[in-house]
């Protein structure tokens, strides 16, 4: 069938990447495969006013993140993803708009760009529920500083796995 | 995600290779890969004229031939024929080579041409109907660009229906539809003036249309003067013009036309194909109908530009002069690529600095010269820099009045991607401009000087907080109501918004270092009440006290209370003051170790606040003034709880209002956090109204007789007669607030003042006059934005002494 709509020249910046797709842990891909197909995935974006804010120094403050992202729009709701032992940032944050269009200009005009000197990430998220538990490994902090080999001094030094083996080995 | 991405060569491609983390998975990356002829031809019209290696008339002759020896496949037909719909949309840079495409397929095969330009016409129609002039413009662009298509007049036949319309709204009072139209018109000459069918009848044709244009580009309209980017006084540099760009446009065409419509800047691809053109078989122009209202159409958000240029004034001319149709081309052109392809500006700010692929060669000068070997390298050829005339346009968007097209921070963001593509160009050419801006900065609209503050400093953070600061120390001397040194604070403010008080200290050298003092290095401000010197010191630490632990309301009022008792009775003026100030910078102090803190916090007082914001407007007022009091070393953070308390309800919008214009200090209107705040605020009750407008209730729901339809209606309609009648009264204490201090009869304390006790006569004058000064540039911004609103009308504006 021909193409009723042509798309875009050029690409957006404002669409949902990988990050709200299955995770690499296959055993939780096919629960959550059981659980929302694809589509309603997509469908509980459409209207996202939530955006999920990565790759943080944990020295970065809430005023911080007001300053920039409210360049796009007022912000609801802000809440700092913080390390689930210690209670202190680790790296990631919620940021909640009153209007989609404004979560979907903080994708175009702010993810990719800096803020206390870290190039930070985003993306639409279907929204912060309190309790809402994921992605933090066993060190309490993001998985991704877990598995993290190179020294990164806005995100606690060295990887949690790193530090771990550190202090084993120290031990020892 | 597209099967032809255009991000420009050195962008990622795929977003999440960028930013690749715990939740990707990396089987994504390996698709196996087919690329159809449709693919292919895509890719290589979207590729056209972007390397400046290729010849573009061998992609020309490639892409003809494969789409015309393919023709019969279906697939390949439609995708490609509508890509090039697209392409006119979205990329105007490519729009005389897609057209030499349209051509030089049609001289091979009739029915591709004719195709093309039915679609063209069927999209010209719809973009009419809907009144988008944006689109339309660049349809009838590439309709110009194959003028040679066509028998007789061919477009001209439009251009000139399109003028009649415009001269009847014109006539009919609609004067920016009317301007908006003519300006399509204009702009359209060139690219038809440089096609392949030009001839000595069609440069007539032009002369006449220009004979048309020179009245409907004649505006009249008391808001102009509202609209200028920099008023005149002693201080501006010289050669700086502040002009409509419809007239500019009027007066470059008929220069142009007065040499022969030389258009040297314009890329003529169809050249090296004129033999097989002139072959080709020519097709009477189509008819369209003129919608005989754009109904679609709100005329007061058309307001007529008015140009602005960073480089108008050097000694060397790195950007055309407004006298030249080509600065118009130019900035036309790069200003719908920004405004148009919003959603990437990683793929913009490649357009921006690829500007040289776009145009005839030899019109700019080589990428990145410096500025101070221009006229050297350039010897009698152009001095025009690329990067110039890029940086040039996106200031122009960022600091367009009354308002940008998009968010500020999208124009932001654009810079910043450019410096990232092409640091050696743009970063010294950004420099020049922020020169250029600091220069003029006491003759800018305030506006203008805020968004070039919020832009600068959120610049600065994305590239290490580096600028040569020392060039302005001078200015660090005067007071701080002299604009230069009202920039250089609130510049400083804002990076330390966006950063934190030691890393900004560190960037600036040391004669600025008076501007962190150590009291705005502290996370949490002091307790004033801690200090045995504070008045009812004791009572503060109580109430306090009593806070943090949660303790029940009444014990809190018995202290409040007795701390009114003992004012009234030590005869205190505004005895109810001092405890409502113990309560709210208590509340901040508890608050103070991050937003959300100070949040839970109010959250939690929610219904003592909301009574003691009932009590009065002073009392409202008053609690702005001990929050921004609490928050004195970090006014950004204060100004976000005093927004956070207006949604709350405990305050209302005059509170702001009169606290900024009233309480805030004779420097106040000087300080970017105070502009924010108010117009923040304004903006905010603006916002309610324009809501309020568009969500009338529609006939849809209800029969006009159903009684519950009226209901509703009449509900609606009390509510929209509040709002207004609260912007009305907001909109009137800005304005006479703001006169007020224009006419310099702020000064309540007269010279005994505070403020003035170490001035010599003559310093306290100048203070005096930079306060009238911002007093009238702020009136300037404000009756602006209320004339747009139309709550003041434009009888309102011939006060002003601007």
């Amino acid at each position: 069938m021909l193409p009723t709509e042509q798309q875009s020249t050029v690409a957006r910046l404002d669409q949902p990447s990988t990050y709200f797709k299955p995770s690499r842990d296959a055993h939780q891909d096919r629960k959550r495969q059981k659980q929302d197909s694809e589509k309603d995935k997509a469908d509980l974006l459409k209207e996202a006013t939530t955006l999920y804010v990565g790759n943080l120094s944990f020295y970065t403050t809430e005023e911080q993140i007001h300053e920039l992202f409210s360049k796009c729009g007022e912000i609801k709701r802000l809440v700092m993803g913080l390390d689930r032992f210690n209670k202190t940032p680790c790296g990631f944050c919620f940021v909640e708009y009153y209007t989609h269009e404004d979560a979907l200009d903080s994708m175009k005009y702010i993810g990719g760009t800096k803020l206390d000197e870290r190039i930070i990430r985003t993306d639409l998220d279907p929204g912060f529920k309190e309790g809402r538990q994921y992605g933090r490994g066993p060190t309490g902090g993001q998985v991704r500083d877990y598995y993290r080999e190179d020294y990164d001094p806005g995100r606690g030094g060295y990887g949690g796995k790193e530090q771990q083996e550190h202090t084993r080995d120290v031990s020892m | 995600m597209g099967d032809y991405y255009r991000g420009g060569r050195s962008a990622p491609r795929p977003r999440n290779k960028r930013y690749r983390d715990d939740y990707d998975d990396e089987r994504e990356y390996r698709r196996p890969h087919h690329e159809s002829l449709l693919v292919r031809l895509q890719k290589e019209l979207l590729g056209l004229a972007e390397s400046p290696l290729a010849r573009i008339e061998d992609g020309i002759k490639n892409i003809t031939k494969l789409f015309t020896s393919n023709y019969e496949n279906e697939e390949l037909r439609a995708g490609f024929r509508s890509l090039i719909q697209q392409v006119i949309i979205e990329q105007p840079f490519k729009i005389p080579f897609v057209a030499a495409v349209t051509l030089v397929s049609a001289s091979s095969l009739a029915e591709a041409g004719a195709d093309i330009l039915e679609d063209t016409r069927k999209s010209v129609q719809k973009y009419l109907d809907e009144g988008n002039f944006t689109n339309l413009k660049l349809a009838i662009r590439f309709l110009g660009c194959c003028q040679g298509m066509y028998l007789e007049d061919g477009v001209f036949k439009l251009l000139n229906e399109l003028l009649s319309k415009a001269e009847g709204l014109k006539y009919a009072g609609n004067e920016n539809i009317a301007v908006e139209l003519t300006r399509v018109v204009m702009i359209s000459l060139p690219y038809i003036l440089v096609s392949s069918g030009v001839d000595d009848k069609q440069k007539e044709l032009a002369g006449k249309i220009l004979e048309r244009t020179s009245p409907l580009s004649q505006i009249s309209g008391s808001i102009e003067k509202l609209l200028r980017p920099l008023t005149y006084t002693g201080n501006t540099t010289p050669g700086l013009t502040c002009v409509q760009v419809i007239k500019l446009l009027q007066i470059s065409l008929q220069n142009e036309a007065s040499r022969d419509w030389t258009l040297a800047a314009l890329p003529r691809p169809w050249e090296a194909f004129k033999s097989e053109l002139d072959a080709a078989r020519k097709y009477s122009f189509p008819d369209f109908a003129i919608p005989a209202q754009f109904e679609n159409v709100d005329g007061s958000n058309l307001v007529p530009d008015v140009f602005f240029s960073v480089f108008a004034h050097q000694s060397t001319e790195t950007v055309p002069p407004t006298s030249d149709i080509t600065s118009h081309l130019f900035r036309d052109s790069l200003n719908d690529t920004m405004n148009i392809l919003d959603f990437n500006r990683i793929a913009v700010a490649r357009f921006l600095v690829d500007i040289d692929c776009y145009f005839a060669p030899e019109v700019f000068l080589k990428r990145a010269t410096p500025y101070d070997r221009v006229k050297e390298v350039a010897g009698d050829r152009s001095t025009w820099k690329p990067e110039d005339v890029a940086v040039d346009a996106v200031f122009s968007q960022l600091l367009r009045l009354p308002n940008p097209k998009h968010k500020l921070i999208y124009y932001h963001s654009i810079f910043t991607e450019m410096c990232k593509i092409a640091a050696a160009a743009v970063a010294p050419s950004l420099g020049r401009a922020i020169r250029f801006m600091y220069a003029n900065v006491d003759s800018m609209d305030v506006e203008l000087t805020n968004r070039f503050i919020d832009w600068f400093s959120h610049h600065l953070s994305n590239f290490g907080f580096t600028w040569k600061w020392g060039e302005w120390e001078a200015n660090l001397k005067l007071a701080e109501v002299y604009p230069k040194r009202a920039f250089i604070h609130g510049a400083v403010e804002k990076e330390i918004r966006l950063s934190f008080p030691s890393r900004i200290k560190n960037t600036l050298p040391e004669a600025y270092q008076i501007l962190i003092p150590e009291a705005k290095e502290k996370d949490i401000p002091t307790f004033k009440y801690d200090s045995d010197d504070t008045a009812f010191s004791t009572e503060g630490k109580e109430v306090f006290a009593l806070l943090k632990d949660k303790k029940p309301e009444a014990e809190i009022d018995a202290i409040l209370e007795s701390v009114t008792r003992t004012a009234q009775e030590q005869n205190l003026r505004g005895p109810n003051s001092y405890s409502r100030d113990i309560y709210i910078t208590s509340i901040c102090y508890l608050g103070a170790k991050s937003l959300s803190h100070v949040l839970s916090c109010i959250e939690r007082c929610k219904e003592k606040l909301l009574a003691m914001g009932q009590e009065s407007a002073e009392a409202r007022r008053q609690i702005v003034r001990s929050v921004m009091g609490y928050w004195a070393d970090q006014p950004g953070v204060g100004a976000n709880v005093v927004d956070k308390l207006l949604n709350y309800s405990v305050i209302t919008p005059s509170s702001v209002v009169e606290w900024a214009l009233c309480d805030a200090g004779y420097a106040a209107l000087s300080q970017n956090h105070v502009w924010e705040m108010v117009s923040t605020t304004v903006n905010k009750v603006n916002n309610r109204v324009r809501q309020i407008v568009a969500a009338r209730p529609s006939l849809a729901m209800g029969d006009e007789d159903d009684e519950e339809y009226a209901g509703i209606l009449a509900a609606y309609e009390t509510t929209l007669e509040s709002s207004k009648v609260e912007q009305k009264q907001i909109a009137e204490i800005v304005l006479s607030s703001l006169r007020k201090i224009a006419d310099g009869e702020r000064v309540e304390g007269g010279d005994d003042d505070e403020v003035f006790l170490n001035m010599d006569d003559t310093q306290r004058e100048e203070y005096k006059h930079w306060m009238a000064w911002w007093g009238l540039q702020w009136l300037k911004a404000f009756a602006r934005r209320y004339t747009i609103e139309g709550v003041t009308g434009e009888d309102d504006l011939t006060n002003l002494r601007l």
